[in-house]
């Protein structure tokens, strides 16, 4: 039901000719990266997304510099502390106006994956949120130890 | 030299009798209220003070031996030997180098709660024993572990070894969901505390901080 109207709504506003969202609608910031051990090819990023006034939507993917592919993910830590990774279950990635999409450790991430050389405390890279709707956004990635 | 009095005024001389009656009650007030006040903090700090250390881990009301982990192999390439680890703490986690969420970030906080502890910190020993012995050697293990802290210590094994020990430590694991061009390890996500006598005394959930974890340690020292 719910995802039906968010597709009536992506395709309402595709036919108003709409190509995303007002400027400053759509919020990306905190954006922080795990440095990696030797060895090491994925890395978690976690970021902070907030619909702040822009029309309903939706996270789609993800890109960065330093790693090969870049998937939304999701920790889930049961009752008995047995934590997996079942990735994206539902609507965790929806933005509906007003939404915060919270990124951090032991839930929600985007896995970086193909990781070349370790990334190291300090560096920073790039990373490209894809949107249903919004404009591609682009946010600086500090590697630190949080 | 002359000491200049000024003349005192008949208003002044009237209210003068009431002033040693005020002082008076204003004493008896003090001490009626000031001194219960005074117990009562005296009190209270001595059970603040004196109060046993609330744990933020789940403290084990009969702790037992730390299980021997000799059938695994440490980062130096030898059994793993917890006897020699007698009299220091040991914080115990099982988890698998190519963990991209939850090993990493329960490590590092591992790292932040040592770091707390100063000189103290000497005297902890975390170890990742690793839940994914097809893919972490004794090298990628030792690699991954002092990434975080030069002084953490590892071990893998033949995967009947570590089922073994796992088990006996009360820890699950199972190949999981797809990871990019392998797979994520379910596991048991916990860490666990050897006290200096050997026995497993603590266990915290993932989600502990690194304040409460390094509170938790410096009473077990």
């Amino acid at each position: 039901m719910r995802r039906a109207a968010l597709v009536a709504g992506v395709v309402l506003l595709a036919a108003c000719g709409g190509e995303g969202g007002p400027p400053g609608g759509m919020a990306v910031r905190d954006a922080w990266v795990r440095p990696t051990a030797p060895g090491v090819t994925s890395a978690a990023i976690y970021v902070v997304v907030e619909n702040v006034d822009a029309p309903a939507d939706r996270i789609l993917g993800a890109s960065a510099d330093r790693c090969s592919t870049v998937v939304p993910h999701q920790t889930v830590v049961d009752e008995n502390d047995v934590a997996s990774m079942p990735g994206v279950l539902g609507d965790e990635l929806d933005l509906p106006p007003g939404a915060v999409v919270t990124m951090e450790p032991l839930g929600l991430h985007l896995m970086c994956l193909g990781v070349g050389e370790p990334i190291e405390l300090g560096d920073d890279m790039e990373l490209t949120l894809t949107f249903d709707v919004h404009d591609p956004m682009t946010v600086p990635v500090v590697a630190a130890n949080r | 030299m002359d000491i200049v009095t000024f003349p005192s005024q008949p208003t002044d001389n009237a209210a003068e009798p009431a002033a040693p009656a005020r002082t008076h009650r204003a004493r008896t007030l003090a001490v009626v209220l000031g001194v219960p006040l005074l117990v009562a903090v005296v009190v209270y700090a001595g059970f603040v003070l004196l109060r046993p250390h609330a744990y933020f881990g789940t403290v084990m009301q009969a702790p037992t031996p730390a299980p021997s982990m000799e059938d695994l192999v440490g980062i130096d390439g030898r059994p793993v030997d917890l006897a020699a680890l007698r009299g220091d703490v040991v914080v115990l986690y099982f988890g698998y180098t190519f963990c991209p969420d939850v090993c990493p970030t329960t490590l590092a906080m591992a790292a932040r709660a040592r770091e707390q502890l100063g000189g103290d910190g000497e005297r902890v020993h975390v170890m990742m024993v690793s839940v994914d012995p097809a893919r972490d050697d004794v090298e990628r293990v030792r690699d991954y572990v002092q990434a975080f802290d030069p002084s953490f210590l590892g071990a893998t094994g033949e995967l009947a070894d570590v089922e073994q020990v796992a088990a006996t430590y009360g820890v699950f694991f199972a190949e999981g969901a797809p990871l990019g061009d392998g797979y994520a390890v379910d596991h048991t996500a916990t860490l666990m505390a050897i006290d200096t006598d050997g026995k497993l005394r603590i266990v915290w959930s993932p989600n502990v901080t690194a304040d409460a974890l390094a509170d938790d340690l410096r009473e077990l020292l």
